[in-house]
């Protein structure tokens, strides 16, 4: 049986219905049937699961509450540093490392008394995947395992669509979080550039890189931002800004907000799928049901997000790992070393143009959020693709629009909606203005409850 | 591929002391001229004198 919500559990929990013991056998032993059918897990860590699940029970017990995801299983990807606890990357490079510390967002989890499943699969430092050539196998879509479940937090997209966990962390530096959630039928968050402490997590791209919840629910999402949230003075971009009770506002619907439409972004697209489309066009039909106003706005170019986005994420990759690129070429997984060795051809007229492009794109973004509450688009133009289709070394996020925001740093969500005609998720994508991530989730809820989604049963 | 964007992307790994594994090398040099082309869009919508984005400000400032 899969999990309840994040916040049903922690009722449970505080009533006396169930403890954490019980949460955590139930979550390991969905694991143990579903996992190796879609391998999303790298690494299990059981028995310091049943050690802070113990500790969990005792101290509710006791009256000691330490915030909504006490006593919660959760699962990180394999790029969050845990102390004592093998962080690969899913690379032959690091199959060694055993970090001393906890990233920060694996400290509060902590601190928060949740419990800790194990470490889940990833495209290659966060990029480089899907690919058999790697030391552990891709995940699997859990709505149908012959497609991706996206990337690259793919194991944790696969396992919360399998109901092994309702809440895993993912990165986001070109879509990481929003392109798996919207394949695998999840909410997904990106943060604003800033609210949440990339430290302790293994870098992709300084400037572009976020770390975000994937959920089963809105709220999950919520409540994980929650935790996750605020200052760290040790992450040099992590800003010290206040951080909102993003449930309180959660079922305040979108009557009289206004939303803008980017179509020029994905209407000719030659990857676009009809059905996507019309998702989001019944999406908008629902959102001015419920009386909100949507329009379509115009923006720059796509391209241009997606030059400056590939841009930066290559030149920051690429210095990251220079020395291993020029020492070790063989142990990157052949996608991974295909889309870092271009960093050696970025010039420095490439990247000085990709940052004065930077500002320009973020400032046109700003400047369309002082009109709208939010931009609604599509997260994927299409559903998920056969793993037989994405071997091909082709950029990595040709059907997933998500970079844009990387680029601009604004925070996006990416909310499940409908299935295709193959039963595989479609979603929308919907971003806010910067810090109100608040609104972003109340947006997000009203969107999952007037689609109907919570309708739609887990695939296993 | 263009002999001119196979010589000129030779250079820059040479320069960065890269060493291609031969059995990487096809599909990364066909790849080479889509990358260019992307980075090349970044040139075409500023002016040369128009204020860079990065101003290094001095934290007294």
């Amino acid at each position: 049986m899969a999990l309840p919500s994040i916040a049903e559990m922690g009722r449970m929990l505080r009533a006396g219905e169930t403890t954490s013991t019980a949460l955590t056998e139930q979550a390991l032993t969905r694991i143990a049937r579903h996992d190796p059918q879609v391998d999303a897990f790298v690494l299990l860590t059981p028995e310091r699961a049943r050690e802070d699940a113990a500790r969990a029970d005792a101290e509710l017990a006791k009256g000691v509450d330490r915030g909504p995801m006490h006593g919660i299983p959760h699962a990180l990807k394999d790029i969050y540093a845990t102390a004592g606890i093998r962080t690969t990357c899913h690379s032959r490079l690091r199959l060694d490392v055993v970090p001393e510390h906890d990233s920060v967002v694996a400290q509060k989890f902590a601190d928060g008394g949740a419990v800790l499943l194990g470490k889940l699969a990833t495209h290659e430092f966060a990029i480089g995947g899907p690919s058999f050539d790697l030391p552990f196998p891709p995940a699997r879509n859990p709505w149908n395992r012959e497609h991706i479940p996206g990337g690259s937090s793919s194991g944790s997209a696969a396992a919360i669509a399998s109901g092994m966990v309702r809440m895993a962390m993912g990165s986001d530096t070109g879509g990481s979080i929003r392109g798996p959630a919207g394949y695998c039928g999840l909410v997904g968050l990106k943060p604003t550039y800033g609210r949440v402490s990339r430290r302790g997590v293994f870098p992709l791209s300084f400037t572009l890189d976020h770390c975000g919840p994937l959920s089963a629910s809105v709220e999950d999402s919520a409540i994980a931002l929650q935790v996750i949230a605020g200052h760290d003075p040790l992450d040099l971009a992590c800003a010290d800004r206040p951080v909102d009770d993003y449930r309180a506002g959660l079922q305040g619907g979108v009557a009289g907000m206004r939303f803008g439409v980017p179509r020029a972004f994905f209407q000719n697209s030659p990857v676009l799928a009809p059905e996507a489309l019309a998702v989001l066009d019944r999406t908008i039909d629902q959102l001015r049901g419920a009386g909100a106003v949507v329009e379509d706005v115009a923006l720059p170019e796509y391209d241009l997000f997606a030059a400056a986005g590939r841009a930066l994420m290559i030149a920051e990759a690429f210095s990251i790992h220079e020395s291993d690129l020029r020492e070790r070429p063989q142990d990157f997984g052949r996608i991974t070393y295909h889309r870092f060795i271009y960093g050696a051809a970025i010039t420095s007229s490439d990247l000085m143009a990709a940052l004065r492009l930077r500002r320009t794109l973020t400032d046109a973004v700003d400047s369309a959020l002082q009109h709208y509450d939010a931009l609604l688009c599509l997260s994927t133009l299409i559903p998920a693709p056969r793993f037989d289709e994405t071997l091909d070394l082709r950029p990595a996020y040709g059907p997933v629009q998500t970079i844009p925001f990387n680029v601009t740093g604004h925070p996006a969500l990416s909310v499940p909606v409908a299935l295709s005609t193959e039963r595989l998720p479609l979603g929308v994508q919907v971003v806010g203005r910067n810090w109100d991530e608040a609104t972003l989730l109340r947006i997000g809820r009203a969107i999952e409850r007037l689609s109907g989604w919570e309708d739609i049963a887990l695939p296993v | 591929m263009d002999p001119t964007l196979h010589a000129e992307f030779e250079t820059f790994l040479a320069r960065a002391g890269m060493h291609v594994p031969e059995d990487r090398k096809a599909v990364i040099f066909a790849g080479y001229a889509d990358f260019r082309a992307q980075m090349d869009l970044l040139h075409t919508r500023r002016d040369a004198a128009e204020e860079p984005s990065n101003i290094f400000i001095s934290k007294g400032a």
